[in-house]
């Protein structure tokens, strides 16, 4: 047995106990201490297995910033204080917060060179196979019809991953949408201002020049993109005309309804999408034909386009998701200052 | 005729340049809000539309670039034609939020019409 599996297990077998502790412990001041502990042993488990970027993001949010942050909590908790002593421990740990994150930040810098140097030429062996069998028309057995090879990973070769972390931002939105709507008094007798014909003109052009980008983004073979950033860009034009027409966006047709339904819908379609392969003797999330499994693969093609089979609609059905999921947020955001006060008086946070 | 896009391309570039520098002095030098706003626009519009032009007209002189070229020479094109629809934009709603809400008070103005129309309609 090597040393550092050696290590390993010794921190296996103590995460587990410290954590029964942390679970245990009736004062909260020591159970944030052998939270922070619990942490640790962690890192050193990421230590053995060699992932550097790992423990420090872990080190820096795991040990340092929530340590910070719940011992903050609980002075303001348990101490009765006026509201400016309050106010002076929030931005004191806050600005430790800071301090540490940013002292991490530097240190970054010069531990693994973040700002210097260009990226190594030697390609690793991961990025040359996804080069080579990603769009390879004479062997077909592994290939995925994409020419921007990073939308076929994420959707061929790492469908899977792609798909969670897609439901798990959906999931995300719907939920936080969910609990702000119970806060959420129907802003229609509040008097909003809006801005003056000059902007909500010029931003109605530029919004369509967006959303000829985003589909850009999503569509053209040479520009890099792909669902995700399509959609971020898709994004940015709803975002606009809400913040030109603050007062009646919900006549140009987002209402939250409409942006949570489209939301669902894509992210069920996308689900039936992913699974019709298994239903035709394939596996789930397959695009192009395997000569081990019955299912022939999507073809599509529409006229003289011929289209990546699922990869596209995969590609368009994300783009959406996370168009309307950010729309959402904005929509949120942008609520008027009656409900964020609301919200505050809840929280008595103030 | 190709060299004459790229060198054309060039002095858009070395144009945005010199406009950022007068744009940046201008922004130190000029007295009071609105004339610095001024002074910003030109920043926008001459040191980031137009070298968005020139880098455009550039890609395009690079044949050895093959057919990215064209998606360089759009990009570029398609970024400056909306930075010369927002920063007007941008620039004319900060200036009127700011007249609106009274933060900046237009001292240095020789005659206010806006204020004189406001003034009777309300």
């Amino acid at each position: 047995m090597r040393l550092d599996e050696i290590i390993m297990l010794y921190f296996l077998m103590v995460c587990p106990i410290v954590t029964l502790f942390t679970v245990i412990e009736k004062d909260v001041m020591k159970a944030i201490i052998k939270s922070s502990l619990q942490s640790l042993s962690l890192l050193m488990i990421l230590v053995t297995l060699q992932a550097p970027e790992l423990v420090l993001v872990y080190l820096s949010i795991g040990v340092g910033a929530y340590s910070i942050l719940f011992i903050s909590a609980l002075m303001v908790m348990r101490r009765h204080e006026s509201n400016e002593r309050r106010a002076k421990t929030f931005e004191l740990s806050t600005g430790v917060v800071l301090a540490l994150l940013t002292f991490l930040l530097i240190s970054a810098i010069f531990v693994y060179n973040v700002t210097g140097g260009s990226p190594s030429d030697e390609l690793k062996d991961l990025g040359s196979t996804y080069l080579r069998i990603a769009y390879n028309s004479t062997a077909k057995e592994w290939w995925s019809k994409e020419q921007r090879v990073v939308v076929s990973i994420l959707w061929d070769y790492r469908g899977v991953d792609t798909l969670f972390e897609l439901v798990v931002l959906s999931t995300a939105i719907v939920a936080s949408v969910a609990s702000f709507k119970l806060l959420w008094s129907r802003a229609d007798k509040i008097y909003r201002a809006e801005l003056s014909p000059i902007p909500k003109i010029g931003l109605k052009i530029v919004a369509a020049l967006v959303v000829v980008m985003s589909s850009a983004l999503l569509l053209s073979k040479f520009l890099p993109g792909g669902g995700f950033q399509s959609g971020i860009a898709l994004a940015v034009a709803p975002a606009m005309l809400m913040a030109a027409f603050s007062g009646v966006y919900e006549r140009l047709g987002f209402t939250e309804w409409r942006l949570t339904t489209a939301l669902v819908l894509c992210v069920t379609i996308l689900a039936i999408v992913a699974l019709i392969p298994i239903a035709l003797g394939g596996a789930a999330l397959q695009n192009q034909a395997k000569p081990w499994l019955d299912f022939k693969g999507f073809e599509l093609s529409w006229g003289p386009l011929h289209l990546t089979a699922s990869i596209k609609v995969f590609d368009i059905l994300e783009a959406v998701i996370v168009a309307s999921g950010f729309s959402l947020t904005f929509l949120f955001l942008l609520a008027p200052p009656e409900v964020t006060v609301a919200l505050k008086e809840k929280l008595r946070w103030k | 005729m190709i060299e004459v896009l790229g060198l054309l391309g060039l002095a858009l570039v070395v144009l945005g340049a010199i406009l950022d520098l007068i744009a940046a002095l201008g922004l130190v030098r000029l007295p009071d809000f609105y004339t610095r706003l001024h002074a910003a626009t030109i920043g926008a519009i001459g040191g980031a539309a137009v070298p968005l032009v020139g880098s455009a007209l550039i890609a395009l002189s690079l044949e050895e670039l093959g057919s990215v070229r064209l998606a360089i020479f759009g990009g570029s094109l398609f970024t400056s034609v909306v930075v010369t629809l927002v920063a007007p934009i941008a620039s004319h709603a900060v200036a009127r939020a700011a007249y609106r809400s009274g933060e900046v008070k237009p001292v240095r103005l020789l005659k206010d019409s806006l204020s004189e129309k406001r003034g009777e309609t309300t």
